[in-house]
């Protein structure tokens, strides 16, 4: 035995399963008495280590997308009896041919002068229906050419239709399969890119091979970059950076070309998300400031795409823009609730996660409807949408369970702007019939001021009051406390209806106010004649004219804070329109854990205290907040519609400490988003100055790609591979002589002088024979150790594939984005909800995925369009950006679409504000 | 091993699929072949096809096996009937964040150094050295996939390591690149 034996470098290997043990021994010997042999095993090693780093680190495609989807597919049917021949095929010759032509019209760029030196030619085609998924042919039809043969592209014509989901190909022309030549690609095209593109029917003539070098942009676009690049035709190559230059120049594009042979076919399948951020090809701008021209995702309806044009000399580039993948690695910001005034659209990329509180208060829409009845545009202000939404109630299902609300959402065409997709968020408070409604212990808080003296103010709230008198049940305990110039109590606690009756009939108005006093005597009461177990609630009913007293506007939202938290309840009722405090009245009923209404009419009296009595006293969940996570696979942008003084910090929603708002039972919340669908046109996005310090925040330095000649038994190596990540292994001997590997892939490794363990960073990856464990978010961080063990730090799963005699056990926790399963990579959005019980401390989750199935305005649901319309009024009261289409006249057809059986006249009644508003906005 | 459910399959899809697709790509020479071949193993793992055709053992190293045994199979038919194809280099898979030019070039000198090397070997050689050092399999296991003897998969292991290092020897002295990336 020597050192040049198989058997010897098997056992250097680790491999000893197949040694004799006296194989072994004498190995073992040699390596022990032979310092030649012990170098030369010692060479090997190392050899071996680099070997596994550096390939490790050669480029590992997963499959793709809907190759995944088909394989799980594969699992649930049954197998057939005949062997498998074809596998579902989305994109095939056509496919290709027509997908090279949309992606060059997504751009709208051609690129030309590019060489081809034999003719290729395919025979025309003639587009016509079917989407692009749904091409199917087969493949085996459509290469089988004989390579040398000169293929030639005779003419395809397509008119394609509005961008590249919508490609239309007509797979019934096709000729006689040995004729045509598979090439083409199709790009990933990239979510930033889209938008509504129409070209005219566009001509491919003959070509020829591409050769080499330089490419020149047709018109005047900066940037272009893809990350394949089609060709057709025979065995040439093109590789290594070629060069853009455009009108406006200084565009490189670094990376491989890559050809097809012509007796080949080649599918760059669309794999949104992910993929397509880890594009081949590397943009470079030179003239600084690297921007995302609008040309490039807005190309003009009647762009020609001159593909292929004159042979020999011609070729065409098509592709499309990857956006500058490096603005995504950087990780989101939080900038989410900077909004003053409306909300406007936000990158999903940069804010992922929407935050809010529950609001049930319906005062703006009253207000408004004040307004437009006296003749009166209202002013913005007055206007929050999330209040006119919440007026109305949908018809969400009932909870089921123990959970005190339901959550449904729903998804269609955004009527105002059809390429964008309205989002419905519905929440629905558990009800509570009448005669269970636990014992109610109110206090009537009446302000008697002066101002109070008119008739829509005193003579409409004792109205009211009325009403909910009649309203009460023989449990249910009232007391009535009036401020003005001095603060009394009128009624003590008493359950005897007619005594509430008759001094509410006795209140007269006079003098002014001090609110302050007023509700703190209010609040002493209420605890004094406090019921456990029941609602203990006071009604403030005020025109909100403070004006007399040191009203400390945070003392008194304070003192209110704290009674609610002791579990007395605020609601507000708001009257007159003279002096309405209404901003004021807003924060005391949020403060109050209570809702704000505007009673301008007996109608509105008996909605809040007849038709949503319950809602009104019997709160069911308190802190109710929600929180949408949007796909940045499957949306661009979002705006959520309203809510603009409810908007939370992303933190806020784990956060118990945070107050927010109520729902009562009944309640319905609904809330809207605008999405602007992945891929399609973004709208104007607000951004924020570069960061000045971002480069300085401290980072883990990584270890120098060198590390010690000789680091004794276990070493881990660190190298530096050719994707720019590091490789870090181990090859850590076993008790028995076998030999454990581990490999692990990060962005950054440190290495801990003492310990020798290796510390990794930048989404590490580590593989242990057959075990791996995968860091799920950017912060995560493992350790490997000289001891081989791994320790994981942060959000990250595992995978564990037991090699045990007797059958394969697997293991799965959580996910990494490659991992997800297809349903979870389809979702748009996840909202999470977090809410307490009325007397609770600790929130509880709730999560609901959204998948969007693509529903038309057609499909949508009544309630979905009378929101939609709801929304739309807000819009155009607001004078709102981002009204789209939306005029009085498409509001009120929404309106009417959606008008449903209307029991109580609330909608019908709507009609007739939208039409009011016309008549004042003309 | 039976029919593996989707979660079992997620698992080894999630394991698998780049350890495979680099593979199938390195006998295809491109990308949407090996793609197209390893969608046909796992649809034939889905469908229990490891069932009929296994001859026995199964655990999960075992099927890490039968695979790459597929994989390897059904890449070998498809450059057959495609045996006049010219394999290109694709790097669709490379990240985009490449540090400046220089940097980038630099890097891709010293990564390519070895792939050069490599390319000295002969295919069988080649072959072996990816399974064993880029998929971690065994002797035993690359036996297996490839249908030689564990004699055999020694014999060229040893003989391409031996070469690979006389290479880097002779390399090393002009290469300064090399020496600075490893050990």
């Amino acid at each position: 035995m020597n050192a040049d034996d198989p058997k010897f470098t098997a056992h250097v290997l680790g491999e000893i399963e197949d040694l004799t043990p006296a194989e072994r021994a004498e190995i073992e010997a040699l390596l022990a008495s032979d310092s030649a042999a012990a170098a030369e095993a010692a060479e090997t090693r190392a050899l071996a280590a680099r070997l596994r780093a550096e390939l490790s680190g050669e480029a590992a495609a997963p499959l793709a997308e809907h190759q995944r989807a088909a394989v799980l597919e594969a699992a649930k049917t049954p197998a057939p009896a005949s062997k498998i021949v074809q596998f579902p095929r989305r994109a095939t010759l056509l496919a290709m041919l027509a997908a090279c032509a949309v992606v060059g019209i997504s751009v709208g760029l051609v690129y030309q002068s590019l060489q081809m030196p034999a003719p290729v030619s395919i025979p025309p085609v003639a587009a016509a229906s079917g989407s692009l998924e749904n091409l199917h042919a087969d493949i085996a039809r459509l290469t089988v050419a004989e390579p040398p043969a000169p293929v030639q592209l005779l003419g395809v014509s397509a008119p394609l239709a509005p961008a590249h989901s919508d490609l239309r190909v007509d797979m019934g022309t096709l000729p006689p399969a040995p004729d045509i030549m598979n090439t083409g690609a199709m790009m990933p095209p990239s979510p930033h890119v889209g938008g509504s593109v129409v070209t005219n029917p566009n001509t491919f003539t003959g070509t020829t091979v591409l050769s080499t070098g330089m490419i020149s942009v047709n018109g005047g676009v900066t940037t272009f970059s893809s990350s394949t690049i089609t060709t057709f035709n025979s065995n040439v190559s093109l590789t290594q950076a070629p060069t853009v230059s455009g009108t406006n120049g200084g565009v490189t594009v670094l990376g491989t070309l890559a050809t097809a042979d012509a007796s080949h076919y080649r599918r760059w399948e669309n794999q949104a998300g992910i993929e397509s951020e880890t594009a081949a090809v590397q943009l470079q701008d030179r003239g600084g400031s690297h921007q995302l021209p609008s040309a490039v995702t807005k190309a003009s309806p009647n762009q020609q795409i001159a593909a292929f044009t004159s042979p020999p000399t011609g070729g065409a580039y098509a592709g499309s823009y990857s956006d500058t993948p490096r603005d995504y690695l950087q990780g989101f910001n939080t900038n989410a609730f900077d909004a003053v005034a409306e909300n406007g659209f936000l990158a999903v990329r940069d804010n992922p996660l929407s935050t809010f509180s529950a609001d049930v208060d319906t005062a703006s829409y009253a207000i408004v409807r004040r307004m437009l009845s006296s003749n009166e545009l209202p002013p913005q202000g007055a206007v929050r949408t999330e209040e006119l939404l919440n007026y109305f109630t949908y018809d969400y299902p009932q909870p089921k369970g123990d959970a005190p609300f339901s959550a449904t959402m729903e998804v269609a065409t955004c009527p105002w702007e059809p390429e964008h997709r309205l989002v419905r968020v519905g929440l629905k408070g558990r009800e509570v019939p009448r005669d269970q409604r636990p014992p109610s212990n109110l206090v009537f808080l009446i302000d008697v001021s002066g101002s109070m003296n008119m008739p829509n103010k005193l003579p409409l709230l004792q109205q009211a009051f009325r009403l909910l008198i009649e309203q009460l049940g023989p449990k249910d305990r009232v007391a009535i406390v009036t401020y003005a110039g001095s603060t009394g109590i009128v009624l003590e606690p008493t359950q005897d209806k007619e005594a509430m009756q008759a001094a509410v009939d006795r209140l007269r108005a006079g003098g002014s106010t001090n609110g302050a006093s007023g509700v703190q005597l209010a609040y002493q009461v209420a605890e004094r004649s406090f019921i456990r177990g029941g609602t203990n609630r006071v009604i403030l009913a005020t025109d909100g004219d403070w004006n007399v007293g040191v009203t400390n506007q945070s003392d008194l939202l304070g003192m209110i804070a704290q009674k609610a938290k002791g579990g007395v309840f605020l609601t507000v009722l708001g009257f007159g329109m003279d002096n309405l405090k209404d901003s004021m009245l807003v924060k005391l009923a949020d403060r109050g854990n209570g809702h704000y209404a505007y009673i301008d009419t007996p109608m509105e009296a008996k909605k809040v205290f007849v038709d949503q009595l319950s809602g009104t006293l019997v709160t069911i969940a308190k802190d109710v907040k929600l929180q949408v996570e949007f796909n940045p696979a499957r949306v661009g942008a979002y705006r959520l519609i309203g809510y603009e003084k409810r908007l939370l910090a992303k933190e806020d929603f784990n956060n118990d400490k945070k107050d927010a708002g109520e729902i009562g039972a009944g309640h319905t919340v609904t809330a809207l988003y605008e999405v602007v669908p992945a891929g399609k046109e973004t709208p104007p996005i607000a951004t924020v100055d570069k960061l000045k310090y971002a480069a300085l925040a401290p980072q883990p330095n990584p270890e120098p790609a060198r590390s010690a000649e000789n680091g004794g038994p276990n070493q881990i190596n660190i190298v530096t591979t050719s994707d720019g990540r590091v490789a870090v292994t181990q090859d850590k001997t076993e008790a028995d002589g076998s030999i454990t590997h581990t490999l692990a892939r990060s962005d950054r490794a440190q290495r801990v002088a003492e310990t020798g363990d290796v510390l990794l960073y930048g989404m590490p990856d580590v593989t242990q024979g057959l075990n791996r464990c995968v860091a799920t978010t950017p912060q995560t961080w493992m350790k490997l150790a000289r001891s081989g063990k791994v320790e994981a730090h942060g959000p990250h799963r595992t995978l564990v594939i037991d090699g045990a005699p007797g059958g394969s056990k697997l293991a799965q926790t959580s996910s990494d984005p490659m991992g997800l399963p297809a349903s979870v990579r389809n979702e748009m959005l996840t909202l999470k909800l977090r809410y307490k019980a009325p007397d609770g401390d600790k929130s509880t989750l709730l999560e609901y995925p959204l998948v969007d199935p693509g529903t038309s305005w057609e499909e949508s649901s009544r309630d979905f369009r009378f929101a939609a319309a709801v929304a739309g009024y807000g819009m155009l009261l607001q004078d709102s950006s981002h009204r789209g289409q939306a005029t009085w006249e498409s509001v009120a057809a929404w309106a009417h679409e959606g008008l449903g059986e209307d029991k109580s006249g609330y909608r019908e009644e709507f009609l007739n504000l939208v039409k009011r508003a016309k008549e004042l906005t003309r | 091993m039976p029919a593996p459910d989707s979660l079992e399959l997620t698992a080894l899809l999630d394991r698998f699929e780049r350890p495979l697709v680099r593979y199938a790509q390195s006998i295809t020479g491109d990308l949407e072949s090996a793609r197209d071949v390893v969608q046909e193993t796992f649809i034939k793992l889905a469908r229990g096809g490891m069932n009929s055709s296994s001859e026995g053992g199964d655990n999960a190293r075992h099927t890490e096996a039968w695979l790459f045994t597929v994989t390897r199979n059904r890449a070998l038919d498809h450059q057959r009937k495609f045996s006049r194809i010219i394999p290109m280099p694709i790097t669709e898979d490379r990240p985009c964040v490449a540090p400046g030019p220089a940097a980038a070039l630099e890097q891709q000198e010293s990564a390519s150094a070895l792939f050069r090397l490599l390319d000295a070997l002969s295919p069988n050689q080649r072959e072996v050295i990816r399974l064993k050092f880029q998929n971690d399999l065994s002797y035993r296991e690359i036996a297996e996939v490839t249908s030689l003897s564990v004699t055999n998969v020694g014999f060229l292991l040893h003989t391409g390591l031996k070469k690979l290092r006389q290479l880097l020897r002779e390399q090393t002295s002009e290469d300064f690149n090399l020496s600075r990336s490893v050990l």
